[in-house]
């Protein structure tokens, strides 16, 4: 009994140095061979015996990629950007060999066009045209073309990845477009990165199990106890849209637009896009604030009154030029310049009857490339003969004394990244000393 | 790979002849340890492996079977059968057949697959001490819990019976590799 147990310690021990060199993701690596040892004590007479056997099978090659993308949304592109300005915007996908046996992989990028993306917004009904796209392996996966990254193209199509995937080893693969610059906000343009298990460049076209990859011929079934097969262990991951398209890498061409990659075919395939935006969005908005005969359309509470004060001589203006940046880039240094009609005035240069006192509304709300945005006006925006400033920052509100000629120059709104808003406000008159 | 062994002791030398132990006992007391051994009983032990495969039915329905092992990937689920056959001329004793199975590396147990007619099963979760699976606890995050079928390193069945000759019996039991 006392060899038993220390066999069995030992047996112990070898199991825990083999649960500390196995994958954690991709289960027992491929090549590895599992014994069953089996040993058996009896009497015969009394007298011991014993008799003892094992029994061996080598662990297979179970391929499996997956494509992920860490984009939820439409990616923004901006008319103009171009990669080699260094100002295209870009997508990602990330490859991860789920194996548990390295694996060469090659890439096919299929131009989707209008298709839509699982789990993104409603595509519009116009295509991007790209003038060109960059292919690139994203080493540390910041989205930008850095140097010492390989381009693997500019057009659509296959490329084999450099060296071969480890077990769980991740690649991001980033694709950017460059937009013309006369292209309008709200045009779309999908990708789809399918990944395929390789020999080398060559993806491989079927299993040892009677698996193919698309227009693949099924190979005899290999199968033998002690040798290494390979088993296509990809699945399908559940979208109905462009993600999981397949790709026939024999042909170089993509399967039917929309379709499904099918379970174990040594593939796997996601899908990401872009929607162009314009960078920054600015609107102004103009309202009368009193005149002589109506009074105040606002009472000292911000709220709207009854009244409706026209824009007559003497009538005091409120404008705010409201600025979003909602393109999902960042701006930076934005000044904003105004040049107010000779027919304005601040209300420190009227001639006319002075208003004893002017409310002002708490808020107003612009319409900026479609999308409403409410500015909170601050309590320095008064009819002060100032232009108010208020950054993108949301820093302390900056007034500035108009000029003899009123004018609003280089209002400083700093830099706008994305989902920030500034406004630049004032209080004008209607200069009731000019004669008809 | 079966091998043969026994465990039976000749113990005549003279190192261990007592004092005022007669020299024609001690030759007797070989004598009949050697014809011990000669009725030694050869259990023939065989441990083959099976693939458990699922597939649809043309009904539908979703059934298992057993295929060859030669396609194994990780998730995969293995089921060991070792059958053991009396070859020799006399019985083996009642109760003392005992299979001890360690748990192959890279492997778990499938709980509940461990089967063998007439036997008593019994785990370890360390290789050495066994009980029945109600009582093997596992220290997890400082508290002792009843061990689950991962924690098992190893099974051990005891065959109640006796194994005349030419009888046979086996037992068996899944793992799943990792």
């Amino acid at each position: 009994m006392y060899q038993l147990n220390r066999l069995g310690r030992i047996f112990l021990a070898a199991l825990s140095l083999a649960y500390a060199f196995d994958a954690v993701a991709d289960g027992t690596d491929s090549g590895t061979t599992v014994t069953n040892s089996v040993t058996m004590n009896y009497t015969v007479n009394s007298v011991s015996q014993s008799a003892n056997t094992s029994v061996d099978f080598t662990v297979d090659s179970k391929l499996r990629l997956d494509v992920t993308t860490p984009q939820t949304e439409w990616v923004t592109a901006v008319p103009g950007q171009t990669q080699g300005g260094g100002t295209a915007t870009s997508i990602q996908f990330v490859v991860t060999n789920n194996s548990n046996a390295s694996t060469d992989v090659v890439i096919a990028v299929i131009d989707q066009a209008l298709q839509q993306v699982d789990g993104f917004s409603t595509i519009g009904s116009t295509a991007i045209s790209p003038t060109t796209i960059t292919v690139w392996e994203d080493t540390d996966g910041d989205g930008v073309l850095d140097g010492g990254e390989t381009t693997l193209g500019t057009t659509a199509g296959s490329y084999a990845l450099t060296g071969t995937l480890a077990e769980d080893e991740e690649r991001t693969i980033s694709l950017s477009i460059d937009v013309d610059g006369g292209s309008g906000a709200d045009e779309y343009h999908a990708y789809t990165l399918v990944a395929a298990v390789a020999s080398g460049a060559t993806p491989l076209g079927n299993d040892d199990s009677g698996n193919v990859a698309p227009s693949g011929t099924a190979a005899a079934v290999a199968n033998g106890k002690d040798t290494v097969e390979i088993v296509f262990a990809d699945t399908f991951t559940g979208s109905t849209l462009g993600d999981d398209e397949g790709y026939d890498f024999l042909a170089g061409s993509p399967g039917p637009t929309g379709a499904d990659d099918d379970d174990n075919d040594g593939q796997a395939a996601n899908a990401s896009g872009f929607r162009t935006r314009i960078a920054l969005g600015i609107a102004k908005h103009g309202e009368v604030l009193w005149d002589p005969i109506s009074s105040n359309r606002y009472d000292g509470a911000g709220a709207a009154t009854a009244n409706v004060p026209k824009a007559i001589p003497g009538a005091i203006l409120l404008y705010v030029i409201g600025i979003a940046a909602d393109s999902g880039l960042d701006a930076t240094s934005v000044l904003i310049d105004d040049d107010i009609p000779e027919t304005l005035v601040d209300p420190g240069n009227t001639t006319g009857e002075a208003p004893a006192s002017i409310n002002m509304p708490a808020s107003v709300d612009i319409d900026i490339n479609g999308s409403t945005e409410t500015f909170t006006l601050d309590a320095a925006v008064t009819a002060d003969g100032q232009y108010h400033v208020q950054d993108c920052a949301g820093s302390a509100i900056a007034s500035t004394n108009f000029a003899a000629s009123p004018e609003v120059d280089d209002a400083d709104l700093g830099a706008c990244d994305d989902g920030d808003t500034g406004y630049v406000a004032y209080v004008v008159t209607v200069d009731d000393t000019v004669t008809p | 790979m079966t091998h043969f062994s026994k465990d039976s002791k000749l113990r005549c030398n003279a190192e261990e002849r007592k004092p005022g132990t007669h020299v024609l006992g001690l030759l007797l007391g070989c004598v009949f340890l050697i014809g011990a051994a000669h009725a030694e009983a050869q259990i023939r032990l065989e441990n083959s492996i099976k693939k458990v495969e699922t597939f649809v039915n043309a009904q539908g329905d979703v059934e298992r079977r057993l295929v060859d092992a030669d396609s194994v990937v990780p998730g995969d689920e293995i089921k060991y059968t070792v059958r053991f056959t009396n070859e020799g001329a006399d019985s083996v004793d009642a109760g003392t057949i005992v299979i001890t199975d360690a748990i192959p590396a890279h492997t778990s147990y499938v709980d509940g697959t461990a089967f063998g007619a007439g036997t008593s099963v019994q785990f370890s979760v360390d290789g050495n001490k066994f009980a029945d699976a109600s009582a093997l606890v596992v220290d997890k995050e400082g508290a002792e819990v009843t061990a689950s079928a991962e924690d098992y390193a190893a099974i051990r069945w005891t065959f109640a019976p006796e194994l005349e000759p030419g009888q046979m019996g086996y037992v068996s039991f899944n793992v799943r590799l990792k």
